[in-house]
């Protein structure tokens, strides 16, 4: 890498790294739950502060990650958009097919493959809740939802930090699944990051992940001039539940579809 | 310089008998990443198309010194090779280049599957056993002198694995398990659970590797050396990696890496090597460290009793006197809940009882599911695994069929406790082999062909043959428990004293722990209760160490809790005093009742409800909007005094409680159905309609149902289960290839509620399944639910084999990436876009066409 790089720049996480104590955002967690201002009754409203409290404490987020060179299909390098082929990592070890990934990844000549998880202590807790107490499952559920998807935050902001320490930027994140980049590309994306190995995340034989309470996504890395917007990448558009959303349906829109 | 077959027959033979240190090799991917494989490739396809590469790794490792060398087959399971090269091919080459090397010993490598097993992932156990035989079959026509299982994180994959190996390869397994900091696996087993499991289950050594360096592996190895009957291994990495100019390094020089490696050997381990990050340098250092550390210190094992789960260690030290309880309830003798839940198929229930004792602080769980029409090996199979999904007790599987322990005990995450086998020769015959097979404790029933013998002295004859057999099995007498046999002091009472003296006598001679199902002492008594508490403490007394009880008896825990004050096993009686500091005593609170009703003529009346709200304001508004990031909190209204408004507002208000005083109340005025017909029912369709309209959301609804839950209990107690009117079933499942059951679960808690009989088959549930459900019960309605756009496509195959199969069966669908259009097309006869809208499918098909 030929950019300059400070001496106390920080390093990618190669093996897992637990991200710090993060106090869950309870709105996300009632946002989830469906909440629109209903007035609810005092003890729900302390069993679901329990429930968020006990997610909070109980589970520790963990996450990997390392920065690739893109590559193009045909053999040349620095450009996302190679058309047909879509996007290629590590020599086409992990190619992503479709436009939305390449349009997402325009720019950048690297990417960082990140992946969280709260691991299978989340899946086991839910699954007892499942077996004694179904509300409190639900109510869990949506907290270690809410838990995960900031320990991606956490994740994409260690990346931003690599890469401003060494003159970049870092953008959006995307994830597998989102608009037209299959779940199929899970597999190898683990592969690469050693993810099985590291942080104990697997994928099922369909393409899901295992433990469910984890997020993969593509951050894309772009010279100081690039157009670096850090999060996720937001929209109805890139969403898989497009056609079924809830939100979509009453006209309005959840968490993720705003800027 | 190649070792002459017997040299290296004579090594390994040493080395696993503890005789001898062994040193493996270290990395190979860390080796075929700096010649230039890229993150992602599967390595062991070079040994296809590079073979050049891999084995001049292994040639490095043997200049260093190493006496084996692992063939480059971690990775090749048929599911990882996903076709690009075929499973005896790949380890053919591998296992031929090691040899090429000059290896002294080359060991067959069996890494993960990479994909989580059940109920985790979707990967069966039968699944995972079969692509690991394939490659312990390939291991040895390979020409493999050992087979090494390593970077496990998963107990039960090991175990497929170590049984596949054992029962295909017939050569030495070395098993090795990854810790992470926090002392524990990825699923959460401990060194001390893995040193157990692996040693019950016969492997030739155990221990670690990867994820850590040798500093910090050393106290986990020291912490396994008390449970390791065999000789300990440990291959640790060479520290963390870093990116240092675009190169992957590894934080830890050969040096130091040595020198950390002392650490280990001092903890116990004396079969070493390396993982990732070391190369030939730091090998070449430990063989010299190993010369000169000259024979091997003896073993630390310690002979405890112990039996666990993936999760969680009962260990009872060999001279201690420390006790512990085994939960009796998953039973269905004399259980009509238990014995409708078993036949229906509902685990759940079982799930949740197993969960309730864990909670009430039962150290183990009895399971039992003998019922005469039952396929038994299936069902304890099933129930087992269900149990283990949620429930981190070790557990005692409990049948009189052999074949249903051994389907059991084969598929157990962990090492279980047979119950039982007696001093019957068939017993003997049929129960040791499976328990040492699949590395098991066991009790043993002193009664044998002439019955249960009246006297201590032949009862002590009967445990000392079990003893001897299980020990002419391979069964160490650590792994017998003893069971004395309590019998009815009511039909013989002079056979208490000759228990407790047997108890003492088996321990004395036989040096071996007991155990002892305590509630039988009091059958034909009256005070069943006070009659077991007494009995359980004089044989505590006498020696007892596991308890069969019910750990849902306050008189039965507060014995075993001040015993634990009296053996020293509570130290500084710190739990008891955190328990029983501020409880008041059960005698003297019922003196003070009985003085009470004296004064007051027995017409106590009760204070005011302290939880008592009215329904859900409709003009309330979040102090802080709708995004806040609490919810509003509404004012509490006046109690209505009308019994019927009462339940209405407790079910409306989601609050369980104070409802089965409600219902009290209510039945004083109503029967049973009015009250069900007229006021719970009514009362929920209302939650459904004001949920529908956005004015409660979806924790509310899930609280009113089960405060109408509450109601149904109540008016059960009172008129037996009979009450409810039956208005139908439906089987409920979560569709194969997804685990997403939230949905599912509030569906089922509606149903319930509304008086449908659930039949719920759980997650991830093959089409075949479903259907062979709607058979055995005769049901017309099924729901099923699919999360992820991916699992949709095993909701058509489903839909569309009730279809062929049971025409007359319906489907409704539900779950966050359907809607009405895809529901159609997945040939859905009902779309339900919540639990509410459920409901209201299930009333319009019974109602309509029932």
């Amino acid at each position: 890498m030929d950019e300059p790089v400070r001496a106390d720049a920080p390093s990618e996480a190669l093996t897992a790294r637990t991200l710090p104590f993060a106090v869950i955002d309870r709105a996300e967690v009632l946002r989830y739950l469906g909440y629109e201002g209903q007035g609810v009754s005092r003890e729900l409203a302390e069993r679901i502060e329990r429930y968020v409290a006990a997610c909070e404490q109980e589970q520790r987020p963990r996450c990997v990650w390392r920065v690739l060179a893109l590559e193009r299909a045909d053999g040349g390098s620095s450009t996302a958009a190679t058309g047909g082929r879509g996007v290629l990592f590590a020599g086409g070890v992990l190619e992503l097919p479709g436009k939305a990934i390449a349009r997402h990844l325009e720019g950048a000549d690297r990417a960082a493959l990140m992946a969280c998880t709260l691991g299978a202590a989340s899946a086991r807790r839910l699954q007892a809740l499942g077996a004694v107490d179904p509300l409190g499952q639900l109510v869990y559920d949506a907290a270690c939802t809410a838990l995960v998807e900031q320990a991606a935050d956490a994740c994409g902001a260690q990346i931003e930090a690599w890469a401003r320490a060494r003159g970049l930027r870092s953008g959006a994140r995307f994830s597998p699944g989102y608009a037209d980049l299959p779940l199929s590309v899970q597999s190898p994306f683990l592969d690469i990051l050693d993810a099985p190995r590291a942080l104990g995340l697997t994928v099922t034989s369909g393409n899901l992940l295992a433990p469910a309470k984890s997020v993969t996504a593509f951050v894309g890395v772009y010279g100081a001039a690039g157009r670096g917007a850090a999060g996720v990448a937001r929209g109805c558009a890139v969403c898989n539940l497009h056609d079924s959303c809830p939100y979509r349906v009453r006209g309005a829109v959840c968490g993720h579809a705003h800027a | 310089m190649q070792l002459k077959p017997e040299r290296r027959t004579s090594l390994l033979e040493h080395a696993l008998a503890g005789r001898a240190y062994l040193l493996f090799d270290g990395a190979m991917g860390t080796m075929l990443q700096k010649a230039g494989m890229r993150a992602g490739e599967l390595p062991e396809l070079l040994n296809l198309t590079h073979p050049r590469v891999v084995e001049n790794v292994h040639r490095a490792y043997v200049r260093a010194g190493c006496d084996v060398v692992s063939a480059n087959t971690f990775g090749a399971s048929a599911r990882k090779l996903a076709g690009k090269a075929r499973v005896d091919e790949v380890f053919e080459a591998a296992v031929a280049l090691a040899r090429r090397s000059g290896a002294g010993l080359v060991a067959a490598d069996i890494g993960p599957l990479g994909t989580l097993l059940k109920p985790l992932g979707t990967l069966g156990f039968d699944e995972a056993y079969e692509q690991f035989a394939e490659q312990a079959r390939a291991a040895r026509k390979a020409g493999a002198d050992l087979v090494v299982v390593e970077t496990m994180t998963d107990l039960l994959e090991m175990k497929a694995a170590v049984l596949a190996c054992k029962e295909h390869a017939g050569l030495p397994v070395l098993a090795t398990m990854t810790f992470g900091e926090d002392g524990r696996t990825f699923l959460g087993t401990s060194p001390e659970v893995a040193a157990a499991t692996l040693s019950a289950l016969g492997v030739d050594a155990l221990g670690a590797n990867c994820s850590l360096g040798p500093r910090a592996l050393a106290p986990l190895v020291a912490r396994m050396a008390r449970y390791a009957r065999v000789p300990l291994m440990v291959q640790a990495n060479a520290g963390l990696p870093r990116v240092v100019d675009g190169e992957t390094v590894f934080d830890v020089d050969p040096a130091s890496y040595a020198s950390g490696v002392r650490a280990l050997i001092d903890a116990g381990a004396t079969i070493l090597g390396g993982c990732c990050g070391t190369t030939p340098e730091h090998m070449a250092l430990l063989r010299g460290l190993l010369d000169a550390c000259g024979r091997p210190s003896p073993a630390r094992y310690r002979a405890d009793f112990c039996i666990c789960s993936a999760q969680t260690l009962l260990s009872l030290e060999r001279d201690g006197a420390s006790v512990a309880t085994i939960g009796e309830r998953i039973n269905p003798t004399g259980k009509r809940r238990m014995q409708e839940a078993l036949r229906a198929g509902d685990y759940t229930h079982l799930a949740a009882e197993a969960i309730r004792q864990q909670r009430l602080g039962a150290d183990a769980l009895d399971v039992n599911v003998g019922l005469p029409e039952l396929d038994e090996p299936q069902v304890l199979v099933r129930a087992m695994e269900e149990i283990q999904a949620v429930c981190e007790l070790p557990l005692q599987i409990d049948s009189a069929d052999p074949h249903a322990v051994e389907a059991a005990v084969r598929r157990y995450a962990g090492k279980a406790l047979v119950n039982s086998v007696n001093g019957k020769q068939e017993s003997l015959e049929a129960v040791l082999p499976v328990a040492k097979r699949y590395g098991c404790a066991v009790v043993g029933l002193t009664l044998d062909e002439g019955g249960i013998p009246a006297t201590a002295q032949k009862r002590l004859a009967i445990a000392r043959r079990i003893v001897a057999a299980a020990e002419s099995y391979g069964i160490p007498r650590e792994d017998v428990v003893v069971d004395c046999l309590a019998m009815a002091a009511s039909t013989s009472q002079e056979q208490v004293g000759e228990i407790l003296e047997a108890i003492r006598l088996v321990k004395r001679e036989l040096g071996v722990k007991t155990v002892l199902g305590v509630s039988n002492i009091s059958f034909g008594l009256p005070q069943r209760e006070l009659v077991n508490a007494v009995f359980l403490a004089s044989a505590f007394g006498a020696g007892l160490d596991l308890a069969i009880m019910n750990p849902a008896s306050q008189r039965m825990r507060d014995v075993v809790a001040a015993q634990r004050v009296l053996n020293a096993q509570d130290v500084g009686a710190h739990a008891f005093i955190g328990r029983y500091a501020q409880a008041a005593d059960p005698y003297r609170l019922l003196a003070d009742h009985a003085e009470a009703r004296k004064v007051d003529g027995g017409h106590g009346q009760a204070g005011p409800d302290a939880q008592t709200v009215g329904g859900p304001r409709s003009d309330a508004t979040a102090p802080d909007g709708p995004s806040g990031s609490a919810p509003s909190v509404f004012a509490e209204a006046s109690v209505a005094d009308d019994p019927e408004e009462r339940v209405r507002d407790l079910v409306l208000s989601g609050l369980s409680g104070p409802m089965a005083a409600a219902v009290g109340k209510l039945l004083e005025q109503r029967d049973p159905l009015q009250a069900i017909d007229a006021c719970l029912i009514p009362a929920l369709d209302e939650v459904g309609a004001r949920f529908e309209r956005g004015e409660v959301f979806l924790p509310q609804l899930m609280a009113s149902a089960e405060a109408a839950k509450a109601g149904f209990d109540a008016i059960r107690q009172v008129v037996g289960a009979g009450a409810a009117a039956d208005k139908g079933a439906v089987v409920l499942a979560t569709v194969r290839g997804d685990v997403h059951d939230i949905g599912k679960n509030i569906v089922k808690m509606l149903l319930e509620n509304y008086g449908y009989r659930v039949y719920d088959l759980g997650r991830d549930v093959a089409p075949q399944t479903v259907l062979e459900a709607v058979r055995a019960h005769g049901v017309r309605l099924v729901g099923l639910s699919a999360l992820m756009t991916t699992t949709v496509k095993a909701m058509q195959e489903t839909i569309e084999l009730l279809h062929e199969r049971e025409p007359s069966c319906k489907v409704m669908v539900g779950g966050a990436v359907l809607n009405p259009a895809y529901a159609q097309m997945v040939g859905a006869d009902y779309y339900a876009k919540d639990a509410a809208e459920a409901a209201r499918v299930a009333a319009a098909f019974f109602g309509g066409g029932a």
